[in-house]
């Protein structure tokens, strides 16, 4: 039942995967003898550091894969909704083929950083806390919640889906260096209720002095559950808006 | 199987309606597809044929009316037994034949590999091939083969000839004839009329969202006449002839006058053997008059029936 949506996400998965175990094999092929980590005597390679790539990795590949309800809608709901099962139980079979990838891609970038690590011998310089759990789940969760985010936009479109889902993304950094322009109270209470739903405020970090970083500095597990809850909220959305549909 | 046997591929549509916001698409259809028959729903562009398959099939919501399948609403188990073929591809550009195959293979309990390959071989498709580099026939074709390997039990099929060349529409024909005599009740819409009048047993003509005719191809040619007359001069008045609730329509050609006539000719024909008409005769209709008499005399009807 999962094979259509199996072949789907690999169009899409493959060539990231391919781009990324490229970038991999041309770090791991550099000599160590070019690679200076600094005049430190304990130099320190957190680990998070590979968990930001891989949720940005993941979160862009969310975002494309993100419009996969909107692409039935363009011209093959005649097919889909004429399968032996329920409009529901076919959008979640498809969701969750989606998020199997998304999670995927993540592993597999973080391993790809690790692999670089390990190949130059660097990874006795690896740190991990008791921050880094948090962190992993943090940015685990950030490319499920840029996938509700794309889905919740596009459910309902057809061929201009692609896109909408690629437009949030500039919507959400604009949303976001806003908050520090110099607005009216009434504006900057706006662009704060707004960029709660904005998946770029729990997966960034700011110093102290920013004025977004009374948006940004937030627990690591706080950040995982705001995401988590835009993926829901976006995936619960999304499926609302495929149940009103008609072909 | 959809419900206990002896109905079990029944379509029963009762006063459907559906709007497209103040557009009346479908205007209280209601129609019976008896099971193992072959039933043809006919009407001009934009008359509601397909529209009326999508409330159907729960493509669309419908704003009133009920349908049933083996003498129950529609529930999506039941897809396992009943398949559509839409007239516009909705099949996948970015997969191949082959791939689409084993996706109807992993979703449909009664697939039948080959019955597929059977089908495949018949129409000539590469299934190297991706759908988007199919031509429009090719891809009905696909369609096709995919709705006939799933063993449906009642078969939809909007257009099934529709960009095919005359050998395929045949083969589509004796296959649909084929599967009907196996006790596949099958649905179909079609501007090719001589296709209809071969394959089908019954028929419904749509004409403006209204469901103007239905009944039995051969009950209709023997119920549906034309009389003919050819006047000396000038069409005389046909005043109470036009009129007459037996007369569908009466269309006239500079001397000729036809009038549409159903069941009782012998009343007609002495109203208007008193207009003294040089000849007069009675003519059985083909399912093309008995269409364009539903219908009316509306060019914009005919020429879209020809397209």
């Amino acid at each position: 039942m999962y094979y259509k949506e199996i072949l789907r996400v690999g169009k899409s998965f493959v060539p990231f995967v391919g781009t990324l175990a490229a970038i991999a094999l041309l770090c791991i092929a550099i000599p160590n003898s070019s690679i200076s980590l600094g005049a430190n005597v304990h130099p320190q390679i957190p680990i998070v550091f590979f968990f930001i790539i891989a949720g940005i990795s993941a979160a862009i590949l969310a975002t494309i894969i993100g419009t996969s309800l909107a692409a039935e809608n363009d011209d093959h709901l005649e097919v889909v909704w004429t399968l032996p099962a329920s409009r529901l139980a076919y959008a979640l079979r498809v969701m969750a083929v989606d998020v199997l990838g998304i999670i995927l891609l993540f592993a597999f970038a973080v391993l790809a950083g690790l692999a670089i690590i390990y190949a130059h011998g660097f990874g006795r310089y690896l740190v991990f806390d008791q921050d880094s759990g948090g962190q992993l789940l943090r940015f685990l969760a950030y490319p499920l919640a840029w996938f509700g985010v794309s889905q919740a936009l596009t459910a309902s479109l057809r061929s201009k889906a692609p896109l909408y889902a690629g437009l949030a993304w500039p919507v959400a950094i604009v949303l976001l260096l806003l908050y520090e322009a110099p607005l009216t109270t009434p504006l900057h209470m706006i662009l704060k209720v707004m960029n709660l739903i904005n998946p770029l405020v729990y997966g960034s970090y700011a110093s102290g002095t920013s004025v977004t970083a009374e948006l940004l500095t937030l627990n690591a597990l706080v950040a995982a559950g705001a995401l988590l809850a835009l993926w829901l909220a976006g995936s619960g959305v999304a499926l609302a808006e495929w149940r009103r549909l008609q072909a | 199987m959809i419900a206990g046997a002896g109905d079990a591929g029944t379509i029963d549509i009762r006063s459907l309606t559906k709007r497209y916001g103040s557009v009346l698409a479908v205007d209280d259809v209601s129609f019976n597809v008896p099971e193992g028959s072959i039933f043809g729903l006919l009407g001009t562009n934009g008359a509601g044929k397909t529209t009326t398959f999508k409330c159907m099939l729960g493509l669309a919501r419908a704003n009133s009316g009920t349908v049933y399948f083996g003498g129950r609403p529609l529930e999506p188990a039941m897809f396992q037994h009943i398949a559509y073929v839409p007239e516009r591809c909705a099949l996948y550009d970015w997969m191949n034949g082959t791939q689409h195959l084993e996706f109807y293979r992993r979703s449909y309990r009664n697939y039948d590999d080959a019955r597929a390959r059977q089908l495949t071989d018949l129409f000539h498709l590469d299934l190297r091939k991706r759908v988007k580099a199919l031509s429009k026939g090719q891809q009905t074709a696909l369609a096709l083969v995919l709705a006939f390997s799933i063993r449906p039990q009642i078969l939809v099929l909007d257009e099934p000839t529709s960009g095919l060349d005359p050998v395929h529409q045949r083969h589509v024909l004796d296959l649909m004839i084929s599967e009907s005599s196996a006790g596949t009740t099958i649905l179909f819409s079609s501007h090719q009329i001589g296709q209809v009048e071969r394959a089908a047993e019954r028929i419904a003509i749509l004409h403006n969202s209204k469901l103007v005719l239905q009944g039995e191809v051969e009950e209709l040619r023997s119920d549906e006449k034309i009389i003919e007359a050819t006047f000396d001069s000038d069409t005389p008045s046909l005043n109470g002839i036009e009129s007459d609730p037996r007369v569908r329509l009466v269309t006239r050609n500079g001397r000729l006058v036809r009038a549409f006539v159903r069941r009782d000719t012998d009343g007609l024909m002495k109203l208007l053997a008193d207009k003294q008409p040089r000849s007069l005769r009675i003519l059985y209709q083909n399912l093309e008059d008995i269409f364009l008499s539903a219908v009316g005399d509306d060019i914009n009807a005919a020429k879209s029936w020809g397209e």
